[in-house]
């Protein structure tokens, strides 16, 4: 069983494109976008490390979108299967939709832990290129730098699971005759980060940017990822259970 | 329809009509005419079934047939051969006159004819050739 | 006796206003080729999916291979979704090592035999095939497992005349190896006229004529003339 979720993983692991997106002709020019974007940021903050003081830790907010990242992530992997016609023969693989469906989440979190880290590594080189430019550059600074995104990427890592499974949600909705709930899942999902955002624990911050404002590793941080993990291993066996009974082809 | 040959057998099939009777059929005239001859090895059912595109099930029906009609004998590991006795063959045309004569005697009765009348007209023809000998002079 | 492999009783399916299966009754025997036929929506697919536990019924019963349909019972048959397509960034090849991975009882020999037949080149890409090429290289995967039940929904279609040959005689071949029920529907009745030993005609939902070829044959001629009288 092990080795038949392994291959099911590996096989979720290929990007796929539209049936109708031929990549070939794309690559180029999004290879030379992607070039040209990090030619672009890496000029700006060369001009602005000379006018104005850069407050490097600011940098990481970025993060913040990593989290939606993933779960528009795990809507598409599911999506890919319904877009492109494949969903019978993915459907009728006689293993349980649990696996089925675990495999295509491992698949999605390799690939955005994959991700994060090319990310985290990207902004610790324009970090230190920043540091060492601009004239109050320490290493110290650097390292506090460092230090912070660190923390911050392994935050963003932990919180995938659940992010992944409430991209599920929306992906097995979709194709389900529970198809009116999703209304319901999206006025929760408005309400949770409202709430969490608006109303915060600490210091008039919002609950998660608590997370990050201050030492993560507390009680709350780890109750809060671990009730999360709870969560995300419910809604994948409710998730389950959907694609197998109110599935609607 | 068109004709298929099948290692020395050949085939019409007419999807329009039960096709284990026609595939029966057309192996028992080939006995009957000789076109297969005694002991002669007949195409496996893969065989026949890949080359006239119809289901190995239908001739399975059809070589059953034939076995309880005497006309074949299976050997194990083999094959289904033709049968090696004559008399067998010759029985079996026979029966085939026979057959075809009594559907002929039916076919005139139910158009009124009485069998004295049947038999001035096979006189006449005898008398005038046989149809096929007047087409080749 | 005539063994049954697939037995419905009084299968029903509604979407929205619209019954796909009608209080289906019917006993598939096994061991034959049948052909569930009929025009456009009168509930073959639907028919196929509930076998495959893709889809529910509303009501009523439906057994397969002597069990209700569930996901571990699909490790022995083998389904060509309608209107599928299969995976695009797959060459041949790596479609069989999907096959070989992820599929129970794949032979990958024989996936071979046939893709030569069909015509595939091992090194072929779907997403660079034409649509004929990936009904083959679907095809190919259905037929390259030893299974006890094949199910197929429409496999001829945008297929071209001689691979269609081919497939036909590819599966007439596979009968004469083992004992296999297959099931399919088809468009394409002229072309499967030899195949189908067993027809069944569905309007509506529900089972107009079931019955062995050869009977439907002596009784009203062809297959392909019977369903141009039923469905005028």
């Amino acid at each position: 069983m092990l080795s038949v979720y392994w291959n099911l993983v590996k096989h979720d692991l290929k990007y796929r494109s539209n049936k109708n997106f031929n990549w070939k002709t794309f690559r180029f020019w999004t290879y030379v976008y992607c070039i040209l974007f990090i030619i672009g940021v890496f000029g700006v903050f060369t001009y602005g490390s000379f006018h104005w003081k850069i407050n490097l830790t600011t940098i990481w907010y970025f993060l913040w979108i990593l989290p939606f990242f993933t779960f528009g992530m795990a809507i598409g992997k599911l999506k890919d299967e319904f877009k492109n016609g494949t969903y019978g023969w993915w459907l009728t693989l006689p293993y349980p939709r649990l696996t089925l469906i675990l495999a295509k989440l491992s698949a999605c979190a390799i690939q955005v832990v994959q991700i994060i880290i090319g990310i985290f590594v990207l902004i610790t080189v324009l970090g230190g290129y920043i540091s060492f430019l601009s004239p109050e550059g320490s290493m110290d600074r650097f390292v506090n730098f460092v230090k912070v995104g660190l923390t911050w990427n392994v935050i963003v890592i932990l919180f995938v699971p659940i992010m992944l499974s409430l991209g599920l949600v929306v992906g097995v909705l979709v194709q389900s005759s529970l198809k009116p709930f999703l209304g319901f899942f999206w006025l929760l999902w408005g309400l949770f980060w409202v709430f969490f955002n608006v109303f915060g624990t600490k210091d008039n911050f919002g609950f998660f940017q608590s997370f990050f404002q201050t030492n993560p590793i507390r009680l709350e941080t780890i109750t809060t990822i671990l009730t999360s993990w709870i969560l995300s291993f419910l809604i994948l066996i409710l998730m389950a259970k959907v694609l197998e009974k109110y599935i609607k082809l | 329809m068109d004709a298929k040959q099948v290692g020395s057998l050949q085939f019409m099939i007419d999807f329009s009509l039960p096709l284990y009777e026609q595939i029966l059929n057309q192996i028992r005239s080939s006995v009957a005419k000789g076109e297969i001859g005694l002991g002669e090895k007949l195409p496996s059912v893969r065989e026949m079934a890949h080359s006239l595109k119809v289901n190995p099930n239908t001739v399975m029906r059809a070589y059953q047939e034939l076995e309880r009609d005497g006309l074949t004998e299976k050997r194990r590991g083999q094959g289904t051969f033709i049968t090696h006795d004559k008399d067998k063959v010759a029985e079996f045309r026979d029966d085939l006159a026979k057959e075809y004569i009594l559907n002929f005697i039916n076919s005139m009765e139910n158009l009124g004819f009485s069998l004295t009348d049947i038999q001035s007209y096979l006189k006449i023809i005898v008398r005038e050739g046989h149809p096929h000998d007047r087409n080749n002079h | 006796m005539i063994e049954t492999i697939i037995k419905c009783e009084h299968a029903t399916k509604k979407f929205g206003d619209r019954f796909a299966l009608n209080d289906l009754n019917l006993e598939i025997p096994k061991g034959k080729v049948i052909g569930i036929l009929g025009e456009n929506g009168v509930g073959k697919s639907t028919l196929f999916r509930v076998l495959v536990g893709l889809t529910r019924l509303d009501q009523g019963k439906i057994t397969v291979l002597g069990e209700q349909p569930n996901i571990k019972l699909n490790a022995n048959i083998a389904y060509l979704p309608d209107r599928a397509s299969w995976y695009q960034d797959q060459t041949v090849r790596k479609a069989f090592e999907f096959g070989v991975k992820l599929l129970p009882h794949f032979n990958i020999e024989r996936a071979k035999q046939f893709a030569s037949l069909m015509n595939l080149d091992l090194d072929m890409k779907v997403s660079s095939m034409s649509k004929g090429q990936e009904s083959r290289l679907m095809l190919t995967m259905c037929m390259s497992r030893n299974v006890p039940l094949i199910i197929l929904d429409e496999p001829f279609s945008g297929i071209d005349g001689t691979s269609r040959e081919h497939i036909i005689e590819s599966m007439i071949d596979y009968m004469s190896d083992r004992e296999v029920t297959i099931l399919m529907t088809t468009h394409e009745i002229y072309e499967a006229e030899g195949l189908l030993d067993y027809a069944i005609f569905l309007d509506k939902g529900h089972v107009l004529i079931a019955d062995e070829a050869e009977n439907l044959r002596r009784e009203h001629g062809s297959l392909h003339d019977l369903s141009r009288k039923l469905y005028r």
